[in-house]
């Protein structure tokens, strides 16, 4: 059966700097610090569930 | 027989002694593609008793459950006159159970367009499992003997040469369809290997420092529940006030840049002893290392310089670069 992660939280963090350094998620019941690379599986999945439509991802604060 | 002999021969031996042969004199190693075939290694926790493992999830390192299944990890055993661990996959209630390991495009290149055996020593009760791979398309292997007892059970199948974009190795029962199973029904698993050839060799032992390695390039466990890994620490200093940031250093570099997990009680230590929940966000992340950002740390002043440890089982930190 395919599995597909269960992501309830996305918020970018931002570095010192100001930019958008991860997500910090919420993927199957676990808080996550994501980086922003697409060979991550969580990053993969965050970004296949936003071009699916189903996830937003925050601003960062 | 000179261990050079044995490797340029290689290539012309097909029976199995005379692989045995060179087996033994070394010229095989590093065949099994397999991580953690023998399940030595369990950064995660160590499965003494039977642990329930979500779909998806991994569980001891490198295995991941295709579908939910209870997990219990069994050490010292003697399989066959060879001293190992198995695990024993078992029904948790849900229809159907996957037990699966995905190995990386970097290892899997070799294999493309060649004649792979995959081989396990398997015991089970129920005759629907078998072997399976997916690599985009699916491969469907032998059923397993399930009569209650050890076999090894062998796999040997032409890889496709091109268009696979996976390669997972999977204990299940799916063949098209998922028939039911029920409960009591388990598979134990021992000795799994996946190598280039038509003949299933003696599994590969490697030493347990080697195959801890070859397993925190997918996932590092820095700090483990219940302190199974002691208790450790790392040097941190506040970039501003109650925000700490600091360096942690993977022992070998890691597949992706790593997802970080965190949480439970930790400790900023100089001349203060702040307590705090670990929460870290990456303010850098590579390969090699991570720069992490903790906030909410009180009594740290700009500059301030700390080292942060864990104390008591509840602290844990770890580094997930799986697939």
């Amino acid at each position: 059966m395919e599995y597909n992660m269960n992501i309830t939280v996305a918020q970018y963090r931002a570095d010192i700097d100001g930019n958008n350094s991860s997500v910090k998620a919420t993927i199957d019941g676990q808080e996550l610090s994501v980086p922003l690379d697409p060979a991550n599986r969580h990053y993969a999945e965050i970004l296949k569930q936003v071009e699916a439509g189903t996830l937003t991802i925050a601003d960062a604060e | 027989m000179t261990k050079a002999r044995d490797l340029a021969d290689l290539g012309n031996k097909t029976s199995l002694d005379e692989i045995n042969d060179a087996y033994d004199a070394g010229a095989l190693s590093n065949r099994n593609l397999i991580i953690n075939g023998n399940f030595a290694v369990t950064q995660r926790a160590d499965y003494s008793s039977s642990t329930s493992v979500a779909s998806g999830a991994y569980s001891v390192d490198r295995w991941k459950a295709n579908d939910p299944f209870n997990l219990q990890r069994f050490t010292g055993q003697v399989i066959d006159g060879i001293r190992t661990n198995y695990v024993k996959v078992s029904y948790n209630g849900t229809q159907t159970m996957g037990f699966m390991q995905l190995i990386e495009d970097k290892n899997y290149e070799v294999l493309r367009g060649q004649t792979i055996t995959i081989s396990a020593y398997v015991r089970t009760n129920q005759p629907l499992f078998g072997f399976r791979l997916y690599d985009g398309g699916q491969n469907y292997g032998p059923r397993f003997v399930a009569d209650g007892n050890w076999h090894r059970a062998t796999w040997t199948l032409t890889w496709s040469p091109s268009s696979p974009s996976y390669f997972q190795m999977m204990f299940d029962t799916y063949q098209g369809s998922f028939p039911t199973i029920g409960s009591g029904d388990y598979m134990d698993i021992a000795m799994v290997q996946v190598e280039l050839g038509k003949v299933a060799t003696p599994f590969e032992h490697r030493s347990y420092g080697e195959e801890l390695a070859k397993c925190q390039r997918y996932y590092y466990a820095f700090q483990v529940l219940n302190g199974l890994t002691g208790q450790n620490s790392f040097l941190a200093a506040a970039y501003s006030a109650n925000t700490l940031y600091g360096v942690i250093d993977y022992p070998v570099q890691m597949r992706s840049n790593p997802s970080v997990l965190s949480g439970g009680t930790w400790h900023a230590r100089n001349g203060n002893n702040n307590s705090f929940t670990l929460n870290l966000d990456f303010q850098k992340s590579g390969r090699n290392n991570g720069t992490v950002a903790q906030g909410s740390v009180g009594s740290s002043s700009t500059s301030d310089a700390f080292w942060v440890e864990s104390q008591g089982s509840t602290g844990y930190l770890a580094f997930d670069a799986e697939l």
